[in-house]
């Protein structure tokens, strides 16, 4: 006990604070900003003024790229710098950036689906710079599988360059369902389309707890990835809507009951396609297959160690007979920004990464499973060594395999928009599906992707015709 | 002397907002509304169309589901919310309780961890067959646990409003306690004298004494609650949900804006809102004839 | 009888709020793995540190933290600053003027944020402060909700006191300085917190103007974890608990004050 008004240091404290106009609370905030901020002073950062500025979305990317950036600053002399940006912010930073023309970066690399937003306006006023020129010189044109192109191509120009090819195969659970099938003297490889899968899987089926796909039904992810597998698309090579075509109305058709069906004959389900339980799903055998892109299975061994051995890749079952055993879901491009200072040396740190050594693409193989669309490499042995997690197959021959049947996407500026409407057009056949069976389910899914594609058009219908213009 | 100063101090006082207005309010503001006249892509792409963005937005379907998505929202926020928020202050209001400041603290707490953490830990217990949720109304009530929460349209709102519910009721909790505990205790006993039963005091001398915050609490939620966003957004994956059932109106500003690259367009869809957000005040503000009395 | 019930009641809306929290923390020191097959708290012996070695192994948190601190103070102590002195001209001054103020004040609450983005950063480029931590401070200087916050709670300081010290020879400010701050103590406390939390949570704006990741605070970090195809939820759950504890803290150290400055904030409505 502190006798009253005796003036100790103690006591000093609390006559000043108590005379201090507003009190503790800023006291304290101030001094952790005060103590943060000399922090900051003692460490500051690194100017990091570089020859040229990439963004990238992927952390793995970033880590192969930076590596990438310490041999080219070796090899040139010139630096770059790699800033690891969180995927929504690309696009907002990016978009930020371009319409106020200000601190666009060299290089960047957007994913797929949102790179068709930024081809939209005058050819000659778009962000990005036309590489067509610098592809057809340094004669990697022909390394590439055109498809790979396509989604990044509009109106003839390439506005970037692909870094995968993403194809898509069955991933399965082999301890479940060899057995099974060797029991009944077949093999997963006999399955050829998704009719003998179905058929030959049944007696594996228990209603919900065993299903034999996961198929997402709330958004258009697996749907895609049929649609494209039977000669669809959203978008059509010339920019024209076809998510209402004939070959949409099919694969709606016969997908939705796959999820939508009473009882035993139900065949998929799914726990989510992106959070743990989509892993745990697989894990504990909900469903015993998920159609796995190359990029999927990288995710998976990370995230569902437990399957270690127990599963393996096949061709996706064809959806008729002698049809495709692949499809294609996801990806990346990388652009060279028009207004970047010095586009040849931008190309040539893209053509480093990007059309670099058979090993480096390798190595990328070996932490990503990620294929390159850069044939040259594909000899590497980094695709052709046994992966004990996938049973001992080699992962990257499976892709390799179906590599150049994969079919093209294409893109456009109202692809998110068309993707909404598909998110919406599948909840709404699913649900039609659920209250009123089969019984004319086929004009109803042809009329609702129609009115889904309508909207868009109209949409479409505002356009300006930017290049007639001037 | 001091009659000269005090003339020309409020100006001097309000000079730092007023200067930082004009700066970073009224430029942008100025600059994005005549953006909302252009369809535009890129910097140098830009057409000019007069009112057509907003004539288009009318004819909108897309416009109209979020328009109703937000305010389901609202309604669901501000009907659930703060009937909630306001008994659990009168119950903790009460003296006989012990405990009361850790019941306080403990209420506020979802508070603390803000949106964004927030939505992505509901993202994971919000899971369906291993979720916390669907885990715990299984193992409680029997229900099947393969409830598909944040996939399945019709409980994405339901999710939404909890979700919400559970952040924001112990912040505006507190809003009503400080209120209570202003209420005059002398009318509780004249009230008590006259034979006012416990209804009687609550509609008569409660809802009164608290009146002026719960107007404030009202017009601030429902404003907060017209511009979801970021709380809907990560929930969802980044996306508007099944069936669009997540959109929110501020969600479409930005898929039109930074996915569509049309900044135009959702410059209209932003003073948009903003004008139905300030009609909405306004009403709330007349209905409860907070205008007549303010000082 | 019905106090237990009162007492019932307290708790199974106490345990509501809290479960979602435990879970959290629980899941900081879960194994990927585990995240489902536990749903609340695993085995003694499954509990890992890992999540948080790699949260500090993966990326600069400690760095993150210290830009938000950073970042947050300075802008309460300038918010707090500006509001304070705004509210106080707003509540005991008439001049010309003032309505035009109130209107502004009130109509930029309206407006969304997304729907200035982009003219923002413009200005904010041409301002030389992108990738800075001034570009998140300065346009934030004034809290138009703080201004009416102090305003409301300055009104009930009587006239008679700010006479009485213009008499004593003090000038505008150090009536505001040393007359009307001190009483309004408790709303300064409820403001810090509300703004500390605004500032400290706050996401959009800083996703956008910040390009170094050593400049990145704390919800712009984490964010960075969840990849298009990738998300390690461990690792983001444990940052995430780092992340809130100095709220908590705050709230814990300034409880008394958050709640008595709302009273007197809230009584004139």
């Amino acid at each position: 006990m502190q006798p009253q008004g005796v003036d100790t240091a103690p006591g000093r404290v609390r006559r000043w604070l108590d005379e201090l106009p507003v009190g503790l609370a800023p006291l304290l905030i101030a001094a952790t900003g005060l103590i943060a901020g000399l922090y900051l002073l003692v460490h500051p950062v690194p100017d990091q003024r570089a020859d040229l500025t990439m963004w990238v979305f992927g952390a793995l990317h970033a880590d192969a790229y930076q590596a990438a950036a310490e041999r080219f600053v070796a090899d040139t002399d010139r630096t770059v710098d790699v800033q690891l940006i969180n995927y929504n912010a690309v696009n907002q930073k990016l978009r930020s950036a371009l319409w106020a023309a200000v601190n666009v970066p060299d290089l960047v690399e957007i994913e797929k689906s949102a790179a068709g937003g930024f081809f939209r306006g005058p050819l000659d006023k778009i962000g990005f710079l036309d590489l067509k020129p610098y592809l057809e010189r340094d004669a990697i044109l022909d390394r590439v599988p055109a498809h790979a192109l396509a989604a990044y191509t509009d109106r003839g120009a390439v506005f970037g360059v692909p870094h995968d090819i993403h194809p898509v195969l069955l991933a399965y659970r082999a301890d479940i369902i060899d057995p099974y099938l060797a029991r009944r003297g077949l093999r997963m490889e006999d399955l050829a389309t998704w009719d003998d899968y179905f058929r030959e899987l049944r007696g594996l089926l228990v209603p919900d707890e065993r299903y034999l796909l996961q198929i997402e039904y709330g958004d258009a992810w697996a749907f895609q990835i049929f649609l494209m597998q039977r000669g669809g698309g959203i978008f059509g090579p010339d920019g024209r809507l076809r998510m209402d075509d004939d070959i949409a109305v099919a694969t709606m058709t016969w997908m939705i009951p796959l999820v939508a069906d009473p009882g035993d004959r139900k065949v998929a389900e799914s726990l989510g396609n992106w959070d743990p339980s989509f892993y745990r799903g697989f894990i504990e055998g909900y469903y015993i297959a998920a159609l796995c892109p190359d990029w999927r299975s990288s995710q998976i061994q990370t995230f569902a160690k437990e399957l270690h051995g127990k599963l393996r890749v096949v061709p996706l079952p064809a959806p008729v007979p002698g049809g495709l055993r692949t499809s294609q879901m996801g990806g990346t491009m990388l652009g060279i920004a028009r207004s970047a200072k010095d586009p040849e040396l931008a190309w040539r740190f893209a053509r480093a990464i990007y059309y670099g050594s058979p090993e480096q693409h390798g190595r990328l193989f070996r932490t990503t499973n990620i294929l390159t669309p850069d044939r040259r490499a594909w000899s590497d042995p980094a695709y052709h060594e046994p992966r004990p997690y996938w049973s001992g197959q080699a992962l990257g021959e499976q892709f390799i395999a179906v590599a150049d049947e994969v079919p093209p996407f294409y893109s456009s500026g109202f692809l998110p928009s068309a993707q909404a409407k598909l998110n919406e057009a599948i909840v709404s056949c699913y649900s039609r599906y659920r209250s009123h069976g089969a019984d004319g389910f086929e004009a109803y899914v042809r009329q609702r992707l129609t009115s889904a594609a309508d909207h868009v058009r109209r949409q479409m219908a505002r356009e300006p015709e930017w290049d007639a213009e001037e | 002397m001091p009659l000269r100063t005090a003339r020309t101090a409020p100006y001097l006082f309000l000079a730092p907002f007023v200067l930082s207005f004009l700066i970073f309010g009224a430029y942008p503001i100025i600059r994005s509304v005549m953006l909302s006249f252009y369809i535009t892509s890129g910097p140098e792409a830009q057409h000019f169309v007069g009112l057509d963005n907003y004539l288009h937005l009318l004819q909108d379907p897309d416009f109209w589901t979020a328009v109703r998505n937000t305010a389901t929202f609202a309604l669901g926020s501000v009907l659930l919310q703060l009937p909630l928020s306001l008994g659990l202050a009168l119950l903790l209001n009460r003296a006989d309780i012990r405990g009361r400041n850790v019941f306080r603290f403990i209420f506020f707490s979802p508070n603390l961890m803000g949106l964004v953490f927030s939505a992505l830990l509901f993202m994971l217990i919000l899971a369906p067959r291993f979720g916390l949720l669907n885990a715990a109304l299984h193992a409680l009530f029997g229900l099947p646990s393969t409830t598909r929460w944040l996939s399945t349209p019709s409980l994405v709102m339901p999710a939404l409003i909890m979700v919400a519910l559970w952040l924001y009721t112990g912040f505006n909790m507190v809003y009503f306690l400080a209120a209570l505990q202003a209420v005059d205790g002398e009318l509780y006993e004249a009230a008590t004298i006259d034979g006012a039963g416990r209804w009687a005091q609550f509609w008569h001398v409660t809802l009164p004494g608290i009146r002026p915050v719960l107007i404030f609490v009202v017009v601030l939620s429902t404003i907060g609650s017209f511009q979801l966003f970021e709380l809907a957004f990560l929930l969802l994956g980044n996306s508007s949900g099944p069936d669009q059932a997540g959109l929110t109106i501020v969600m479409y500003l930005y898929q039109n804006g930074f996915l569509g690259g049309d900044l135009g367009y959702a410059a209209a869809i932003g003073w948009t809102l903003a004008l139905m957000v300030l009609l909405l005040a306004l009403v709330q503000l007349r209905i409860t004839g907070t205008g007549k009395e303010a000082r | 009888m019905r106090r237990l019930v009162v007492y019932m009641l307290l708790v199974l809306f106490a345990l509501l709020c809290l479960v979602p929290i435990a879970w959290l923390v629980a899941s900081a020191f879960k194994a990927n793995a585990d995240f489902h097959v536990y749903p609340v708290v695993p085995p003694v012996d499954r509990l890992t540190l890992a999540n948080f070695t790699s949260l500090f192994t993966q990326m600069p948190f400690l760095r993150f933290m210290m830009n938000s601190f950073f970042v947050a103070g300075a802008t309460v102590i300038l918010q707090l600053f500006f509001s304070s002195l705004g509210g106080f001209a707003l509540a005991k001054y008439d001049f010309a003027g003032k309505k035009a103020v109130m209107g502004v004040m009130l109509a930029t609450m309206m407006i969304p944020g997304p729907v200035l983005l982009a003219p923002m950063y413009e200005l904010i480029y041409h301002m030389g402060l992108i990738d800075s931590h001034l570009g998140l401070i300065v346009p934030g200087m004034v809290n138009v909700f703080g201004m009416f916050l102090f305003r409301q709670s300055m009104l009930s300081v009587p006239d008679e006191m700010l006479q009485a010290a213009r008499i004593d020879g003090c000038n505008e400010f150090q009536i505001f300085w040393h007359v009307v701050m001190p009483v309004s103590r408790p709303i300064v406390g409820a403001f810090c917190l509300i703004a500390f939390m605004g500032t400290w949570n706050s996401f959009l704006w800083p996703q956008i103007i910040l390009q170094s990741s050593d400049r990145f605070t704390l919800p712009i970090g984490l964010n960075q974890m969840i990849g298009v195809y990738e998300a390690d939820y461990g690792a983001m759950m444990a940052g995430t608990l780092l992340a809130v504890l100095p709220v908590v803290v705050l709230f814990f150290l300034l409880q008394k004050e958050f709640i008595a400055g709302l009273t007197k904030g809230a009584v004139k409505g």
